[in-house]
């Protein structure tokens, strides 16, 4: 295995393990990494909304784009979704979308079954930025 | 300072927007590289932030047009890269990148890298003053080429630049100079 194989491996790995412990799906310290580059709450909520909203159809566009096999499409995709759930400490999605953009094949069925993880994952984080927001605006 | 920021995902640029609106700055955002070079076209900006990889093309294309204009003022360009672009800083320097930074983006680090931005466009407007004058004596008004020969104006005008000259008279030389010089060749005439 080459090193970036490995150093993806690893970053993947401890990604998921996070996910595996039952951990949160979003690291609350990054968003108040964010609320600190920002200085303010109101962002903080429209970068979540804006975050949430393109990752939804990034999930739908990269199903669509393994579905056809147009690997390129998948892992740019898959490259942009890495880089913003680092951004709000999605953790364990940003991990699956590493290993989507580096190692995802439409040939193999783990190809497809990644892929299924990535939705997975976003559902998870979702559900966590849904809560946190009922926490902060109670009904 | 006039900062363009482009990334083609929404998240990162209205986060890098804010961050560098809160440390000051004037910010201009194109969500991708074709935009960003129309806008960067139509108002240069001293310094750019640019995600590397993007949509439309990457953020090396951007850093290339921006170093393809001839004889204009430099601008400074920070690529934004993930965190797996070992390898590729090479690539990035022999675009015209000046700097990179790893996304998500820290705020010091940023601000950090900003200063030396600062302090690099402070430095070269500094050589382009020095390199813009031009000695010239103060006698007989001949200038000094960077070949360290001394020619007069009119010469330096007619091959450095595409100007061509034809002689007159200004207003102050014809009062000054011309008309006592004509009055006087009169006088000696009507002796």
């Amino acid at each position: 295995m080459s090193d970036r194989a490995a150093r993806i491996g690893t970053k993947a790995a401890a990604g998921e393990a996070a996910a595996d412990r039952g951990e949160d799906a979003v690291d609350e310290t990054a968003l108040a990494a964010l609320l600190d580059m920002t200085g303010d709450a109101v962002i903080v909520q429209e970068l979540i909304d804006v975050y949430l909203t393109d990752t939804a159809e990034r999930v739908v566009s990269i199903r669509e784009a393994a579905a056809r096999g147009d690997i390129a499409t998948v892992r740019r995709i898959a490259h942009t979704l890495r880089g913003s759930s680092v951004s709000i400490g999605a953790r364990e999605l940003a991990a699956v979308g590493h290993r989507v953009e580096h190692t995802f094949t439409a040939e193999s069925a783990d190809g497809a079954a990644l892929i299924e993880r990535l939705a997975a994952a976003f559902e998870r984080v979702r559900e966590s930025l849904r809560r946190r927001q009922q926490r902060r605006d109670p009904p | 300072m006039n900062v363009l920021v482009v990334d083609d995902d929404a998240m990162s640029r209205t986060l890098l927007r804010a961050t560098m609106v809160k440390l000051g700055h004037e910010v201009t955002v194109a969500q991708s590289g074709a935009e960003a070079w129309r806008i960067f076209s139509a108002t240069p900006s001293p310094l750019v932030l640019t995600d590397w990889m993007m949509d439309d093309g990457d953020g090396l294309e951007l850093c290339r047009r921006i170093r393809g204009r001839p004889s204009a003022p430099y601008t400074y360009v920070i690529l934004l890269t993930a965190n797996d672009a070992a390898g590729h800083y090479l690539e990035g320097i022999e675009a015209g990148a000046d700097d990179f930074l790893g996304k998500p983006v820290d705020r010091d680090l940023l601000a950090a890298r900003i200063h030396v931005a600062q302090r690099i466009l402070g430095l070269r407007d500094h050589v382009e003053h020095l390199e813009r004058l031009l000695p010239i004596c103060m006698y007989c008004k001949k200038i000094r080429n960077p070949d360290e020969r001394w020619m007069k104006v009119e010469e330096f005008i007619t091959t450095r630049t595409s100007e061509q000259l034809t002689h007159g008279i200004c207003p102050t030389c014809y009062e000054t100079v011309a008309r006592p010089a004509v009055a006087r060749a009169l006088r000696e005439r009507q002796r």
